[in-house]
């Protein structure tokens, strides 16, 4: 059953990434807000938070992002980035972190973001007809489907950043 | 009528270590005044509590407004929370400085306001005639904001 609001693509615990070792944070950041800004995306670093440990540092980052695709469907990407036992290391001269590191991304369709159609309990009802039998599809095949792949393509540049294995889906 | 177009959502800022808490809220002000958000009325509320083993907890909250034309205002409301806040003495070359240790949290946003007249005409005029300008104020908010955040982080020389 697809209601308006918030609609998961995928399991609403996101996907991760995970890796132990060293990386360029800074560029990593940048990377991701030149990603969105790219996608048309509007940045938000909603969160930054950082903890001074007994083994280095702790870290957590909150990105937001959201695109309006039309006037009833928005797309949410938000990132999730913890980052414990973080220190600076130099290598060839170059400054770059060491940590373990987890980055969770979920992301999200927002049906109806300019709520016209909340108003009263008949026009949710024709929502939720809406939803599920006239516009299911489109929601199913165009929406999520283009959502998935640029949430894959941030994932993918995420992962080559860090020097991971990437899967690329698809042709 | 008032009305508020949100510009950045509530973004938090956390850094649990050491800060020079009064140097901060001097460096602070001076940054919202040299940008033009200071007034005097700015700080709405300010409350601080002694808590047990000596430490202390202080929460206030400032209103930075900026009047950008006679219709549009930039608002940065800003909420600090700092807790457990204890002096400590830190040896930096031959001289011992005393600085604050604990949990400073600030929790802020930005909005843009407007005032004036409502209704089909008005919005009409912002829709089609001055409409490039409000994306124009929208944007300048935008990064201010996040040069004041980022500035925030160099201060508190936060690790990122």
């Amino acid at each position: 059953m697809i209601t308006r609001g918030q609609n998961f693509i995928m399991h609403n615990t996101g996907i991760k990434i995970q890796q132990k070792g060293i990386y360029d944070l800074k560029d990593l950041l940048k990377t991701i807000q030149v990603f969105f800004e790219e996608k048309k995306y509007t940045f938000q670093l909603s969160e930054t938070q950082d903890k001074a440990r007994d083994k280095g540092y702790e870290l957590i980052i909150g990105m937001k992002s959201d695109r309006d695709v039309d006037d009833y469907v928005r797309f949410h990407i938000d990132i999730h980035m913890l980052i414990i036992e973080m220190e600076k290391v130099k290598v060839k001269n170059k400054n770059l972190d060491r940590g373990n590191m987890d980055i969770n991304f979920k992301a999200y369709l927002y049906l109806d973001y300019k709520n016209r159609w909340n108003k009263n309990f008949m026009s949710r009802f024709l929502n939720l007809i809406y939803n599920n039998y006239i516009i299911k599809t489109k929601i199913k095949t165009e929406y999520e489907r283009n959502l998935y792949i640029d949430l894959i393509d941030l994932h993918n540049l995420v992962k080559e950043r860090l020097g991971l294995y990437t899967h690329y889906y698809g042709a | 009528m008032i009305k508020k177009v949100i510009v950045v959502p509530s973004t938090r800022f956390r850094h649990v270590g050491i800060l020079d808490l009064t140097e901060f809220y001097r460096w602070l002000k001076r940054w919202l005044e040299f940008n033009g958000y200071w007034t005097n009325s700015n700080e709405k509320q300010y409350i601080e509590t002694m808590l047990p083993g000596g430490a202390k907890k202080i929460e206030f909250t400032w209103e930075c407004r900026k009047q950008k034309s006679p219709d549009f205002t930039y608002v940065i409301p800003i909420t600090f929370g700092f807790i457990g806040i204890k002096d400590v003495e830190i040896q930096r070359g031959d001289k011992k400085i005393k600085l604050q240790r604990g949990d400073f949290d600030i929790r802020m946003r930005a909005y843009l306001e407007k005032t004036g007249d409502t209704g089909a005409l008005r919005e009409l005029y912002e829709r089609y005639i001055i409409k490039k300008r409000i994306d124009e104020y929208k944007l300048d908010l935008y990064d201010k904001f996040y040069k004041l955040i980022e500035d925030m982080k160099e201060f508190a020389n936060v690790y990122t």
